[in-house]
């Protein structure tokens, strides 16, 4: 078997088509199926606090109706021909993904170009799918985990910072959105040039981009794409905590963290191999460690750092017994301090190291772990020889730069934490 | 694809895939033990006994299975179900024998420690209470428990938080010695190795494991339902949810196939991998009658092959401001509509289609296949690899027709509804309504 990375200049083949799309295309022969993924630079970053959820209802919307299809003929093509198709706009991009037999490339294909281009935001459908999405909300209302990390990035982020809200908006914002600011978001965000496409599976890439080039080289939008800021939040100077009752629930859902950093900030792969120490490697790292293993005090605890365009946050995340809340939060807080106190062993630092090197090949098994990683290669800028630089970027990140980063990144006195959990325990 | 079988003289079975596509492996071994071979006392006994597997051995210190593994750039879990506990390695294929050397060792060696089984208590307690934040947990359980009265299927796989709480170390420890044993083990690779090679290994790492005594074979047999079973859930809610039950043929009946293509037409195809996805049935039945008419948020059909005769369930949201009458009537109408007139040849081909679909889907990675052999070989046979499709091309429009008549009726049901108690949350409902309405 040899031993080559999918993900090489030589494998891959990028294309800029005319309008500005860049497409990358995998031949794997392997599987009789082929997966495609896109991502577009827009998204929730662009509602304001009246138009919270605007991204996510628009992009929803898409698929209830194009010029060529009704939502129902739409869904009669997929279902008939085994494909699937899903798209959602998030806080930074909108993403779409499909997944065909190859003998179904071209239809799939037909689908993808017909919603992004000319979706028609039909009202009987449209207005089925506002009540679906103020479902979702209600039914996120009560969700303990939903709603201790929503308040949490409440918290964390300023009111004026895209990361304050979360793109599913809110039930006053949504219920109030016309289908014209619909359209209207779709006209102006969905641009070819600040698009990106990935195909991977039983293709001839120069194939596939004719095909892609016929399907959506037509794709054009006047004007030119509004700037794409996230700005950096500032840090906390204080403890933040919120605490949510719930009715009917049994058990505590709790965020804490800190804003931290973006993928393309120099600190991010020390501060990776860092949070993984804290918080992932084995069963949940550090904080497994002490706080289920050793104290039993939750089923799941866990950290993690959300590094996208944006710097977004640094956070811990479990679920306990409300009559063992403040013992978990103390022990949380416990193992920043360590975290920040002392330089992780050479031991620690080995595992992570070989740990996020070994698996590579792991993540790359799959046509669709191809494409996600392809899409993040092509989103962050990181070049087609990433991986082929990786190993050596990891191996050289020392303890002395993780612990930089932790005292950096991880706050003891000045966090945000939000709780919910059944009433009348989250004293 | 080539599977090769192989058994070693303690009666461990050997299943070996080689897929030389990526420089990857998985290994996996099944238990035939789940929550379907646990008595009153003691539910949940399975899934614990599975926590406990990352605990210790004399070898292998708490915690350190995870590390190792992670140490060779490889992922691991485990899972537990009413019918098997399952256990994975998925490494760089020149680590795989790592895999053997953990699972060779926990199958007989795990320690048990008091201590630890002590602190482990809350952890589960803990996932249970996580599953009960969520109202459909607390539904679906009612109605589990109300479909089974005799079988051990009566009960979810978490088990009962009473039994969570008094259960003993020397409960587990005697679940663990009774079930783990290489006789009631099937072993699963799949991935880039050389079959020869690797079943030499595994011979040297499992063969001298001693053969175990014949666990207790599970006796009990649901008697047929005599009439239709209904329970109300009252709780804090942010929906009213409806969900039926109706006993449905294990994996190895003749009916399966015929079932599963019901299942199709009446919600599309789901998926038939580790990871998920599946066809969201929008352009199937119930989908149809229930979503695309407002009365539903979504619905659901679901149906699993297991070991002995299960359930196929039909589940709903009901949308805000709708009578949960009203979906009740909806369903059984598309029910009875099954249960009476053909299905279209299209419809027929739509499932035979997305099934060929997600079967290929689902063996894109070793870890889908080494998931999906493993599942087959517990309740049934991982032959049906091989003539999974053709069986299904086999069922006819009047096969579809007799199996939902014979088991989608009303006295083999049981019908659960979940109804929010919380007044807030019913008034916003209607007020929703209303505005939809205008």
């Amino acid at each position: 078997m040899a031993n080559s990375l999918p993900i090489t200049p030589e494998t891959i083949t990028r294309a800029t088509l005319d309008n500005g799309l860049v497409v990358l295309v995998k031949d794997n022969p392997n599987n009789a199926s082929v997966t495609l993924r896109g991502r577009i630079r827009a998204g929730g970053l662009y509602d304001t606090d009246k138009t919270s959820g605007l991204a996510h209802f628009a992009t929803a919307a898409l698929q209830r109706g194009t010029r060529k299809r009704t939502f129902q003929k739409l869904n009669d093509e997929l279902d008939q021909n085994g494909m699937s198709f899903g798209i959602g706009a998030g806080m930074e991009t909108i993403g779409f993904s499909g997944k065909a037999l190859v003998e179904d490339f071209d239809r799939l294909l037909d689908i993808v170009a017909d919603v992004l281009l000319h979706p028609t935001f039909p009202r009987v459908e449209t207005e089925k799918l506002r009540n679906e999405l103020l479902t979702d909300l209600r039914e996120a209302d009560q969700d303990t985990q939903h709603v201790a990390y929503r308040e949490f990035r409440a918290a964390c982020f300023p009111a004026t910072h895209p990361y304050h809200r979360l793109s599913d908006g809110r039930a006053e914002t949504v219920k109030r959105l016309t289908l014209k600011a619909l359209a209207d978001f779709h006209a102006r965000y969905f641009r070819p040039e600040v698009a990106a496409l990935v195909v991977v599976g039983d293709v001839r890439a120069s194939q596939a981009i004719e095909k892609i080039e016929r399907k959506l080289g037509k794709w054009k939008v006047k004007g030119a794409a509004q700037a794409h800021v996230i700005p950096n939040a500032p840090k906390l100077k204080q403890i933040l905590r919120k605490e949510i009752p719930l009715a009917g629930k049994t058990q505590a859902d709790i965020v804490l963290g800190y804003p931290a950093l973006s993928r393309t900030d120099p600190d991010f792969y020390a501060l990776s191999l860092g949070d993984l120490i804290f918080g992932r490697l084995g069963l949940y790292g550090r904080l497994g460690a002490e706080v289920r293993d050793k104290q039993g005090l939750a089923y799941y605890v866990f950290s993690s750092v959300e590094a996208n365009l944006g710097a977004g946050p640094w956070a811990v995340r479990a679920g306990v017994n409300p009559n063992n809340l403040d013992r978990a939060v103390e022990g949380i807080v416990a193992e920043i301090k360590r975290l920040r106190s002392a330089p992780v062993t050479q031991d620690e630092l080995s595992e992570a190291r070989d740990f996020v090197t070994g698996s590579l090949a792991l993540r790359l098994e799959t046509n669709e772990g191809v494409a996600a990683t392809l899409g993040d290669v092509e989103l962050f800028g990181l070049g087609l020889d990433y991986l082929q630089r990786y190993p050596n970027i990891i191996r050289a990140i020392t303890p002395e730069q993780i612990l930089a980063v932790a005292q950096k990144y991880a706050q003891v006195e000045n966090y945000a934490l939000a709780i919910a959990g059944p009433v009348n325990s989250a004293q | 694809m080539e599977i090769r079988e192989e058994h070693l003289d303690n009666g461990l079975m050997v299943l070996l895939a080689p897929v030389r596509t990526a420089p990857v492996a998985t290994f996996w071994v099944w238990y035939r033990v789940g929550s379907r071979n646990e008595v009153p006392g003691i539910t949940g006994v399975s899934h614990w006994v599975e926590h406990m597997m990352f605990k210790g051995t004399p070898t292998l210190a708490k915690g350190e299975i995870m590390h190792l593994v992670n140490r060779n750039g490889g992922v691991d879990n485990a899972f537990t179900s009413a019918d098997y506990t399952a256990y994975f390695e998925t490494l760089p294929s020149d680590r795989l024998e790592l895999a053997l050397r953990i699972e060779s060792d926990r199958m007989v060696n795990a320690l048990f420690d008091p201590d630890e089984v002590a602190s482990e208590r809350t952890v589960i307690i803990s996932e249970r209470e996580g599953a009960e934040n969520e109202p459909r947990f607390w539904l679906s359980e009612e109605v589990q428990a109300t479909a089974f009265k005799v079988h051990s299927y009566h009960h979810d796989t978490i088990g009962w938080k009473v039994d969570l709480q008094t259960m003993t170390r020397d409960d587990l420890y005697a679940h663990y010695k009774k079930h783990y044993a290489p006789n009631n083990a099937i072993i699963v690779a799949a991935g880039d190795f050389n079959a020869d090679a690797l079943l030499a290994k595994i011979a040297d790492a499992f063969g001298a494991l001693p053969r175990g005594g014949a666990p207790t074979p599970v006796t009990s047999v649901e008697p047929p339902q005599e009439g239709e079973r209904r329970v109300k859930v009252r709780r804090p809610g942010p929906a009213k949810y409806w969900h039926a039950a109706y006993h449905v043929p294990q994996a190895t009946d003749p009916d399966f196939f015929p079932l599963f293509v019901l299942c199709g037409v009446l919600d599309g195809v789901g998926s038939m991998s580790f990871s998920g996805g599946g066809s969201p049935g929008r352009s199937a039945r119930l989908y149809r009658a229930l979503v695309a008419t407002g009365l539903a948020v979504d619905v659901d059909c679901s149906f699993r092959a297991t070991i002995d005769p299960g359930t196929l369930d039909v589940a709903a949201t009901v949308r805000p401001g709708v009578p949960i009458e009203r979906v009740e009537r909806a369903l059984f109408a598309e029910l009875d509509k099954i249960a009476t007139k053909p299905v279209t040849d299209e419809e027929l081909d739509k499932v035979i289609k997305q099934a060929r679909s997600q079967f290929v889907y689902a063996t894109d990675g070793v870890m889908n296949l080494g998931y999906w052999l493993g599942q087959w070989q517990v309740v049934s046979s991982y032959k049906a690899y091989g003539t999974f499709l053709d069986n299904l091309m086999r069922v006819t429009k009047a096969d579809v027709t007799r199996v939902a008549a014979k088991y989608l009726a009303e006295t083999n049901r049981t019908v659960g509804w979940f109804i929010p108690t919380d007044d807030n949350v019913r008034r916003k409902a209607r007020r929703t309504s209303q505005r939809v309405r205008r």
